[in-house]
């Protein structure tokens, strides 16, 4: 990842061209377009149900589409399997999942380095001091196990542990679903700071009216497309 | 804790797996069950190696004692008389009982024994000597002059004895001269060969079978279920993982870390029970037999591999059952996991039962085949239970849901969601208990074929009340052996000699004896031949059933003992003994006079018996049967204790919030018997069916085993009333989290 602000403009982190994917009789998306640069910031609203989640699975993934093509850095995720697609999903992608989705039996600490461990980068062995340095700088206190901590220090500890990687592209799903006002704030700011200081797009997926609106762009998840839509109209759609 | 020193990558996945596993739901029921099976398996390995040992031992050891026989070839210099006979003690197998006598100066002796019996001596087995002590066994062929050795046993509990005649032995048949003993002397006679165990013990991959079958197995069931125990967060962390970008290598690292102090421990714990077996010959509880130290120290070496076998057991398994938790799907928590691969499962459970209970009619009459064929169908069973069953249980769990809501049952609604959500835990619940009801029908139905001979020559026996005696006189006894052995009759029991018809099926049969034994067979005594017509006393009545064919009429002989001797010694002839009174001959007395009257003894035994005794080796195999079987039972209640114990913590923890809707527990303990006592009453019943179908292949050749009605009901009740108390158990476990939730 570059942290210069100068020179050509980079590829798109994320490339998604064409994308078909139905549940059983529910077609979730129908040749949907999506493309997300480095540094930049995209709110997902839509219904529920629409498929926003399952759009941020296919990008890490999870699921195979039934048609198009989901580029992040220029490496097809459709077509990558096993151990190439572990590769990009631990050193590319940093996920922030709607309850942190924490494991409840590790510390803060080891949730955060796990994420280091498994990427198979050179550092790895850093993973803990660097694990560390992420949880001071996001304020989350030392504990023995995720439960002593307070929601809001759950989900500072989940977007720490998307960062532990540096990755170029960050998905958040309902990051803030579970939080109350403040820290509903606080988290917001902390996620849409990151494009700007670490050059990484990150596409967030919101019910919120105020988060929808601090990213760089807002889209709306409709019969199957992605489309422009202001925040108010959006959210309330 | 603190990041600095940490090691490699698979290091630290392994100590957070450790760490999680101290911390994860239900840890300690986990850890404790893990510890267990770990222990279970390793002890189940760590057996099979000391059978495998137990039987290379005996092998050689009854090569080394097997006699070399006198040929042209052999150098005669040195030779050993010998003969194999055998006797018995009262309702017990038979055993040899080895006459020898030196042939030659420095003639051979048998491993086991350091010096030659003086005549009249014998040298006995320490096993022989202690189960023989009731009946005087140590005085029975003559003085006591010593012990045989272990090397010369098959086992050290054998019964063996070693006889030296008081009026030494004749080189003539069937006497044999044999020049030594063992493959190093010769070509080995085995017609020769002493000792009933080539006979009696069954195949080694026969008892190995046993082993696996009923011990192993409920051990690795134990060990899955343990696995298991709290699976639905290991099996969200295994998502997460997977989402994270995790390997299947990092997963089953994690998964080994979470394992591995518990199955450390519990496969370490095995090691003292099996340096007791290196160092002491232990006697086996119930089935009385004596494993040899030396044999486990000498064939038993892969008893040193056997814990860390089990822990490599318990830790690939652990791995393998992270792996079955599947890949993450999406974002979100996944719910139900019913996969394409559990649907083929379930479906291969209906094939898998119908080989198992009709696939060993295809081997024809072969055992091994048939019981190989059974063991696969069983083994298929077993495997593809879980997934038949957690197809079905959601089906259902589906139904009760649906059902709950109409009606408003919030039992049955909390209950059926669960249900049809996890159908894991409540399949893993009902197939434990199929899986114990096949484990006990399994074991009932194999000593039911070992034991069905012998039960039946009981019944049939039963009826003599064994009031009368035969003896019959090894080899050619003269009229003056005989003479002394009559004299030599304990007092209050009276000789009769049974007599053939002299042309066959025509003639009197000729009772002859005293008046003292006729009459004490309510038959007169005239003083001169007589026919009689009279009503046959029963001891009598089996006399003429088991020793005489044909015989228009019964003919009573007065006769003194000389006379009596002299129709002893025609081989056609019956000498038997009745009390006077009417009681139990006097066996043990009857069988030590004739060690001192007859130069090789005689067979004292009652009517019948020789078919009875047949039995008796098949009867106590089957001692090993309800051993293991019932241990295997254990092994599985406590399975399945442990994992409802993790489920009802999880199901507890879940149902808490509850307690803020309702004052009362009622909610609790009607989802505990929807989710817990509902399936389980079912489990009992199709278990039962199943359990029983499985048995079926399990009989000798045209004589398939029935499970009895009364034991059917009885297991069926058994599971129902384990089912109720895991019922309450679950209700209560609830409550108590309800009322800390609120605390």
């Amino acid at each position: 990842m570059s942290n210069s602000d100068t020179g050509p403009a980079p590829d798109p982190v994320l490339h998604i061209q064409d994308l078909n994917y139905s549940v059983r009789d529910r077609t979730l998306f129908k040749g949907l377009q999506l493309s997300v640069s480095a540094g930049e910031s995209v709110a997902i609203t839509g219904r529920s149900g629409s498929g926003k989640s399952t759009l941020l699975s296919s990008i890490l993934g999870l699921i195979k589409p039934h048609g198009g093509s989901v580029r992040v850095t220029g490496a097809d995720v459709t077509k990558l399997r096993g151990k190439q697609l572990a590769k990009l999903r631990s050193e590319t992608i940093g996920t922030v999942f709607q309850f942190g989705e924490l494991l409840p039996e590790l510390s803060p600490l080891d949730n955060v380095a796990l994420a280091a461990l498994l990427s198979r980068s050179a550092d790895r062995a850093d993973g803990y001091r660097r694990a560390q340095e992420l949880l001071d700088e996001l304020r989350v206190p030392r504990a023995e196990t995720t439960e002593e901590l307070s929601g809001g220090e759950h989900q500072r500890t989940a977007v720490a542990r998307a960062l532990i990687n540096s990755p170029e592209l960050i998905l958040a799903d309902e990051p803030t679903g579970s939080l109350d006002p403040d820290a509903t704030a606080r988290i917001a700011e902390l996620l849409f700071e990151l494009p700007r200081r670490r050059r990484c797009g990150l596409v967030l997926v919101t019910h919120d009216v105020e988060v929808a609106a601090q990213a760089d762009r807002v889209l709306r998840l409709e019969a199957g497309l992605l489309v422009p839509a202001r925040v108010r109209e959006a959210v309330e759609a | 804790m603190s990041g600095a020193g940490h090691g490699g990558l698979s290091l630290q996945l392994l100590r957070i797996g450790r760490d999680a596993g101290r911390r994860s739901e239900a840890a300690g029921t986990r850890a404790a069950a893990l510890a267990l099976s770990a222990f279970a398996v390793a002890l189940c390995l760590g057996l099979m190696a000391m059978v495998h040992a137990s039987y290379a031992g005996k092998e050689l050891r009854r090569d080394a004692r097997t006699p070399v026989g006198l040929t042209e070839q052999s150098p005669a210099t040195r030779a050993t008389l010998w003969l194999v006979g055998s006797d018995a003690l009262k309702g017990k197998r038979l055993f040899s009982v080895v006459f020898i006598a030196p042939h030659t100066s420095n003639a051979p002796l048998p491993p086991g024994v350091d010096r030659w019996p003086g005549p009249g001596e014998a040298v006995l087995s320490p096993g022989l000597l202690k189960a023989g002590a009731a009946e005087g066994i140590a005085g029975r062929y003559g003085k006591l002059s010593g012990t045989i050795g272990q090397e010369g046993l098959d086992d050290p509990g054998e019964w063996l004895a070693y006889v030296r005649p008081a009026k030494g032995m004749k080189a003539d048949a069937p006497i044999e001269a044999v020049v030594g003993f063992g493959p190093r002397a010769g070509m080995p006679a085995e017609g020769l060969q002493p000792g009933m165990g080539r006979d009696n013990d069954k195949p080694e991959w026969m008892f190995q079978s046993l082993v696996i079958g009923l011990l192993l197995l409920p051990s690795l069931v134990l060990l899955f279920t343990a696995l298991r125990a709290g699976a639905h967060g290991r099996d969200r962390r295994a998502a997460l993982v997977d989402a994270l970008g995790g390997l299947r290598r990092d997963r089953a690292l994690i998964a080994v870390g979470e394992a591995m102090r518990p199955v450390t421990w519990g496969a370490l714990a095995s090691i003292p029970f099996f340096a007791v077996a290196a160092f002491v010959d232990v006697r086996v509880p119930f089935v009385g037999y004596v494993t040899s130290s030396a044999d486990v120290r000498q064939h038993g070496w892969p008893l040193l591999l056997t814990p860390v076998a089990a822990m490599v057991t318990a830790l690939a398994l652990a791995a393998i059952s992270d792996q079955l938790a599947g890949r993450a799907k999406g974002t979100r928590p996944a719910n139900a996991s019913r996969s394409r691969r559990q649907r083929y499962l379930a479906f291969l459970c209906a094939p898998a039962v119908l080989l198992a209970g009709r696939g060993p009619e295809l081997a024809g009459d072969s055992t091994q085949y048939r019981t190989w064929i059974s063991w696969i169908g069983l083994a298929l069973v077993v495997l593809t239970l879980p997934a038949a069953v957690a197809v079905v249980v959601a089906k259902l769990g589906g139904s009760l849901e649906r059902t709950g809501r109409q009606r408003g049952w919030a039992g049955a609604l909390i209950a059926g969601r669960r249900i049809s959500h996890y159908p894991a835990a409540t399949a893993r619940l009902v197939t434990g208990v199929t899986v114990a009801l096949i484990v006990f029908m399994q074991a009932l139905a194999w000593q039911a074929m070992f034991g069905t001979y012998h039960a039946k020559m009981e019944e049939i026996l039963s009826a003599t009340d064994r009031r009368v005696a035969e003896i019959g006189p090894r080899g050619t006894v003269s009229t003056r052996e005989a003479a002394a052995y009559l004299e030599s009759i304990p007092e209050g029991n009276v000789p009769v000699v049974l007599a053939p018809p002299r042309a066959a099926d025509e003639g009197p049969i000729t009772i002859s004896g005293g008046c003292v034994a006729l009459e004490s067979l309510r038959l007169p005594c005239p003083p001169t031949p007589a026919r009689v017509d009279v009503a046959l006393d029963r001891r009598l009545q089996q006399l003429l059933q088991w020793n005489t064919e044909g015989g228009t009429y019964l003919k009573v002989v007065r006769a003194d003992h000389a006379e009596l001797a002299e129709q002893t010694v025609q081989s056609t002839s019956t000498l038997a003994v009745v009390r006077a009174d009417g009681g139990v001959p006097a066996v043990a007395a009857l069988k030590e006079a004739s060690y001192r009257a007859y130069p090789r003894g005689a067979q004292v035994r009652f009517p019948g018996e020789e078919w009875l005794a047949d039995g008796i080796p098949d009867r106590e195999q089957g001692r090993w049967i309800r051993l293991f079987g019932v241990l295997g039972m254990g092994i599985l209640v406590f399975a399945i204790g442990l994992g409802a114990k993790a489920e009802f913590l999880r199901q507890g923890r879940g149902l808490a919030p509850l307690t803020v809707l309702t004052g009362g527990y009622r909610v609790f303990r009607s989802s505990a018997a929807w989710a817990i006592v509902a399936p389980l009453a079912l489990a009992a019943l199709a278990g039962c069916v199943v359990a029983a179908w499985t048995a079926r292949p399990v009989a000798r050749p045209g004589m398939a085993y029935v499970a009895p009605d009364g034991l059917m009901a009885t297991a069926v009740t058994v599971v129902l009333a384990v089912s109720v108390v895991m019922g309450l158990w679950a209700a209560r476990i609830a409550g108590q989290q309800a009322r800390n939730w609120r605390a």
